[in-house]
């Protein structure tokens, strides 16, 4: 998997799924060595789940991977893509809030509850997370609601422009933009609320 | 860009936020799920070759895929029984059209009946006297002279037993009362031959009942010869009388003209006699 060629490395993004469409694989690992820690990056924080956002992560590379034949330049390529990591980071949130109501709802015979491991509680991924400030800054995002989530993660995170972020999740401009001030500002009271830091 | 001012310090918060990077695992495990992947692309590809060579077979032509392999015996076991179907359609309606051709040569050739069946119609034909056919005439003519002929006009019915239609009975209405005696002369004659009809059902066992049009035809016949033949018999009875009488005159003339010449006078003898002698 790993890419030696360096003529790969001057190629852009469109440039390479364009060599990965005409069946050059070389193309599709210079596109995963690019690309893999900026997605595990952004799927670790809409989903808040170090090993969710690397199956996440890789269900996108497959899903590239079928689906090559489906890119066609009307977009840039990273906006084309997220888009598509962003729906299956959507479909396997659902299927997990489904699962949780099941797993909630299952009765102990020994009559203790054993409850899923929600976000409220701290698990080992949180070791990613260097300070307690930026622990609680991860329980903040994941407590906003889907809607404005996504919209901060790509712009304050990934740094993705409005117009990028309009066509990734397919909103209006203004929308995009009025979500991102709501979110911050959601996000800023969450903070507030469970982290004080001390002085 | 104000917006974008306004919240500067959670935005400085977020971007701070540590970069979570991919594990070492993570090309090694993408690389074994595009295996997997290419796996089943390939053994699909496999499949679809072997599928496409079975194809190429006669039935798979026919039918376009293998994928349906009890569509094979289906299809032949439709096609024996469209055969069948078809020998036996054309055998029955072969059958049917001699059966037709044979019927309508029977229908012009006479009716010819068995011995035992003429003797049991001529048995049954003399049972009726004729006395009682004339009785029944007279009581009848004299209802008629007390209640009229429309009242007690029974409804014609015809040998089949249908009864005819009131049109029908307009156009034979006879208004001569002999024609209307000799119309339930008939009509008697015919009620006693629907009564021989049933009787030759059960000798015969031909049921004329039966809706078989060319059945009731063949008993229709045969009832309208014994009808005939009655009529033909009433005529030769008729003669028979009239003969009687006429014999019957002819003994009593005899008679008559025996009476006279017993009649002649002794004396008218003498005088004969010697008249003779003189002479």
């Amino acid at each position: 998997m790993s890419n030696n060629n360096p003529d790969y490395k001057s190629f852009t993004d469109e440039e390479l799924i364009f060599k990965f469409q005409k069946e050059d694989v070389e193309a599709f690992n210079e596109i995963v060595f690019r690309y893999k820690d900026r997605l595990v990056n952004f799927l670790f924080r809409y989903t808040g789940n170090r090993d969710d956002s690397e199956d996440l992560a890789q269900d996108t590379f497959l899903k590239l991977y079928r689906s090559k034949h489906l890119y066609r330049e009307i977009a840039k390529f990273s906006t084309w893509f997220y888009t598509i990591a962003i729906n299956i980071a959507k479909t396997n949130l659902r299927k997990k809030s489904r699962h949780k109501a099941i797993s909630l709802s299952s009765f102990d015979p020994e009559g203790e509850k054993d409850f899923e491991l929600t976000a409220n509680v701290i698990s080992p991924d949180e070791t990613a997370n260097a300070s307690i400030e930026n622990y609680y800054i991860q329980k903040a995002i994941d407590s906003l609601g889907e809607s404005f989530k996504e919209v901060i993660i790509l712009r304050d995170i990934q740094d993705f422009e409005y117009e990028e972020i309009a066509q990734i999740t397919g909103l209006p401009l203004g929308t995009v933009k009025s979500r991102i001030n709501r979110g911050r500002e959601k996000l800023k009271e969450i903070l507030s609320e469970i982290y004080k830091p001390e002085e | 860009m104000h917006e974008e001012e306004k919240n500067i310090d959670i935005r400085k918060k977020l971007k701070n936020l540590p970069k979570v990077k991919a594990s070492d695992e993570f090309v090694n495990s993408l690389q074994r799920k595009i295996n997997l992947v290419e796996a089943e692309k390939s053994s699909r590809s496999i499949h679809k070759k072997y599928v496409d060579n079975i194809e190429k077979g006669f039935f798979a032509k026919i039918l376009g895929s293998q994928r349906n392999p009890w569509l094979i015996p289906a299809l032949g076991f439709t096609v024996v029984l469209f055969f069948i179907f078809t020998v036996v359609y054309i055998n029955v309606k072969q059958n049917n059209l001699d059966i037709t051709e044979d019927q309508t040569k029977e229908d012009e050739s006479p009716i010819t009946l068995k011995t035992d069946e003429v003797e049991t119609l001529k048995e049954s034909v003399e049972d009726v006297e004729t006395g009682d056919i004339e009785s029944l005439g007279k009581e009848i003519a004299e209802d008629i002279s007390t209640e009229g002929i429309d009242d007690l006009r029974a409804p014609e019915v015809s040998v089949r037993g249908y009864t005819e239609s009131d049109e029908l009975r307009k156009e034979t209405k006879t208004s001569d009362k002999d024609e209307f005696t000799e119309g339930l002369i008939i009509e008697k004659q015919k009620t006693y031959f629907e009564k021989t009809e049933d009787k030759l059902e059960e000798e015969t066992g031909v049921d004329t009942e039966e809706p078989d049009v060319l059945k009731t035809q063949k008993v229709e016949k045969k009832v309208d010869a014994m009808v005939r033949s009655k009529e033909e018999e009433n005529k030769k009875v008729g003669d028979r009388k009239e003969k009687k009488v006429e014999a019957n005159k002819e003994k009593e003339e005899m008679e008559r003209s025996i009476k006279g010449l017993n009649e002649i006078d002794q004396s008218d003898l003498e005088r004969l006699q010697e008249e003779v002698i003189n002479d």
